[in-house]
């Protein structure tokens, strides 16, 4: 993982752990969509992505992504990066 | 005059080898939506008395939960929708104000309807399951009579946040829900040849029209997966959608994250908006995203049925930067009080909450009109302006009431179960960010004490319990004084002060 990957990952846990405790988060499955188990609401989701954009400096653009891809720890990462190096 | 069971049978036969819903990848025919309803309605208590006449429903975004909205249309039952997500206290209280004994539940929620059962030993728990209802789609089974049902029968009751600290039942009868269809199934014009959206939690009023607009017309259902909804431009192209309904808020969302490029969606070709003010800018977006739809604000309270008025967005509009409340449905009336209250009457507003207290019943005030009728006014408690066209402009609440992504939340509500968690009256609750257009709004609560963590962590699982989770404050606040104003009230924007 890049040095901005990681900062992702460790920003995305964050959030996660405050909902559901550190425990938890940590033996979390990377893939599992967090929004269908209830893990994140979508307004906890939206207030993430919009923290995300802030705190990186990103403009997301979701036109014609499934969100299913990126509901997940993984996912959310890896459309992260992408958008990075898209950018870059 | 046809009765909903009756209008729904005529267009499920008429329709029956189209397709009625489209949930979880699945597509359910009229003729399996309408055996699918047959077999659950079947296993609904038979009697007809006030015990067995109210059925709740516990399911999510799955065929079992419309298979069982429409058993209760067939067999003469009231509906009462409960949310997953929202704590099991709440759920019970809510089975207690509405007088249920039976409750149908889809497999996957078991775990939550036995532990509801724990504290309504009483309950009959009704299971159904995906598998079974698709086989018995294929099996013909014989619809059971039943006496038709007057219009004053109760058709449904959805809940509401209560400025007491209690959620408030909403009944809206045979006659209330026919009125609303009579006017608006017309005025969308869709046949089977459209695909509608469904966003809305079955829990949310605005779903009603979803289900019966489009299947009185012949037109099939599409539910958004739970995480398709703050990112739905690919379902939407995906499908072709031709009719989309959602939460202003939504469409903010899509506008933030470049879901409202132009003409993403020439598919649409009516757009329905409503449960919130809808920004101006939003409605101009949506507009160049979507060319070939009309654009409509819809306004309504759940005690007037769905909705009871509308604004179609002229294109370029650009006279109010939130989109006006519009005029009244041709069937219902508004009027503005003095203190420039909208007042609602008609055919579509609801006789009177459950377990209404005086207070509650000061809402609905009559009155002997013109004519020397007895007209019952529903006080909305939005603050209006008419415009020199007739037309309502929203200005805001006159009292306590917020919205936050459409979800109705009273304040006081969330205040009265923290002072009595905390025991302590020097508590305000407020949202942030205030505009009325905003997103992302939260809650916040402010409490005047020393903050300890062990108390912060005890009322946090406390609202946990009590509250669905767009009432949860994201954040508590201590304070060591309460800000108050000249006249000695909490000052609130001393307190949205802090926040910024």
């Amino acid at each position: 993982m890049s040095f901005k990957e990681e900062a992702f990952y460790q920003f995305i846990m964050e959030k996660v752990s405050n909902k559901i405790g550190e425990t938890k988060a940590a033996s979390l499955d990377e893939n599992l969509n967090l929004i269908e188990h209830g893990i994140l609401d979508s307004l906890d989701f939206i207030s993430m992505l919009m923290e995300l954009e802030m705190k990186f400096g990103l403009d997301l653009d979701f036109e014609d992504v499934d969100p299913i891809t990126f509901t997940s720890i993984q996912g959310l990462c890896l459309l992260l990066a992408g958008e990075v190096n898209a950018t870059s | 005059m046809l009765t909903l069971k009756n209008k729904l049978k005529e267009t499920m036969s008429n329709n029956a080898s189209c397709d009625a819903l489209y949930v979880n990848k699945q597509i359910v025919s009229y003729e399996q939506l309408h055996s699918m309803s047959l077999y659950v309605a079947s296993l609904l208590p038979k009697a007809s008395t006030q015990k067995t006449d109210h059925i709740a429903i516990l399911s999510h975004r799955e065929i079992t939960a419309y298979a069982a909205i429409v058993a209760c249309v067939m067999a003469d039952k009231t509906y009462v929708p409960l949310n997953v997500k929202a704590p099991k206290e709440r759920l019970v209280s809510m089975l207690l104000t509405a007088q249920i004994n039976t409750l149908v539940v889809s497999v996957q929620y078991q775990h939550l309807a036995i532990e509801i059962k724990t504290h309504l030993p009483a309950l009959e728990l009704i299971l159904i399951e995906e598998s079974k209802l698709f086989l018995n789609a294929s099996n013909h089974i014989t619809p059971f009579e039943t006496a038709e049902k007057l219009s004053n029968s109760i058709r449904y009751i959805m809940f509401t946040s209560g400025s007491t600290g209690k959620p408030k039942g909403v009944p809206i009868s045979e006659g209330n829900l026919l009125a609303y269809l009579d006017f608006v199934v017309p005025y969308c014009e869709l046949s089977s040849d459209d695909r509608a959206s469904q966003t809305f939690d079955l829990t949310f009023d605005l779903s009603v029209h979803d289900l019966f607009v489009t299947w009185l017309s012949g037109a099939c259902l599409y539910v958004l997966p739970e995480s398709a909804l703050f990112s739905p431009g690919a379902f939407i192209k995906k499908h072709q959608l031709t009719a989309w309904f959602s939460v202003p808020s939504t469409g903010a969302i899509m506008q933030k994250f470049g879901m409202l490029k132009a003409h993403a969606y020439p598919s649409l070709k009516l757009s329905l908006f409503c449960g919130e003010a809808l920004p101006t800018s939003m409605a101009l977006a949506w507009q160049k995203s979507a060319p070939n739809s009309k654009v409509v604000n819809f306004y309504g309270p759940t005690e007037a049925t769905i909705a009871c008025g509308y604004f179609e967005v002229p294109n370029d509009y650009n006279e109010q930067q939130v989109v006006p409340i519009g005029k009244a449905f041709e069937h219902m009336s508004f009027a503005m009080s003095s203190n420039e209250e909208l007042l609602i009457a008609g055919e579509q507003v609801t006789s009177g909450y459950l377990e209404a207290t005086v207070k509650m019943n000061e809402n609905f005030r009559q009155e002997l009109s013109e004519q020397g009728k007895n007209v019952t006014w529903y006080y909305s408690g939005d603050k209006v302006a008419q415009h020199e066209d007739g037309y309502f402009i929203y200005k805001g609440r006159l009292d306590e009431q917020v919205k936050i992504q459409g979800y109705r939340v009273e304040l006081p509500e969330i205040e009265a179960i923290a002072k009595a968690f905390l025991k302590n009256n020097l508590v305000k609750a407020l949202v942030w960010p205030k505009e009325i257009s905003s997103f992302n709004k939260s809650i916040y609560l402010f409490v005047q004490a020393s903050k300890n963590e062990d108390t912060e962590q005890a009322i946090i699982e406390h609202m946990k319990n009590q509250l669905p989770h767009y009432m949860q404050p994201k954040k508590i606040v201590w304070l060591t004084s309460m800000p108050l104003n000249l006249n000695g009230k909490i000052d609130r924007n001393a307190l949205r002060a802090m926040l910024e």
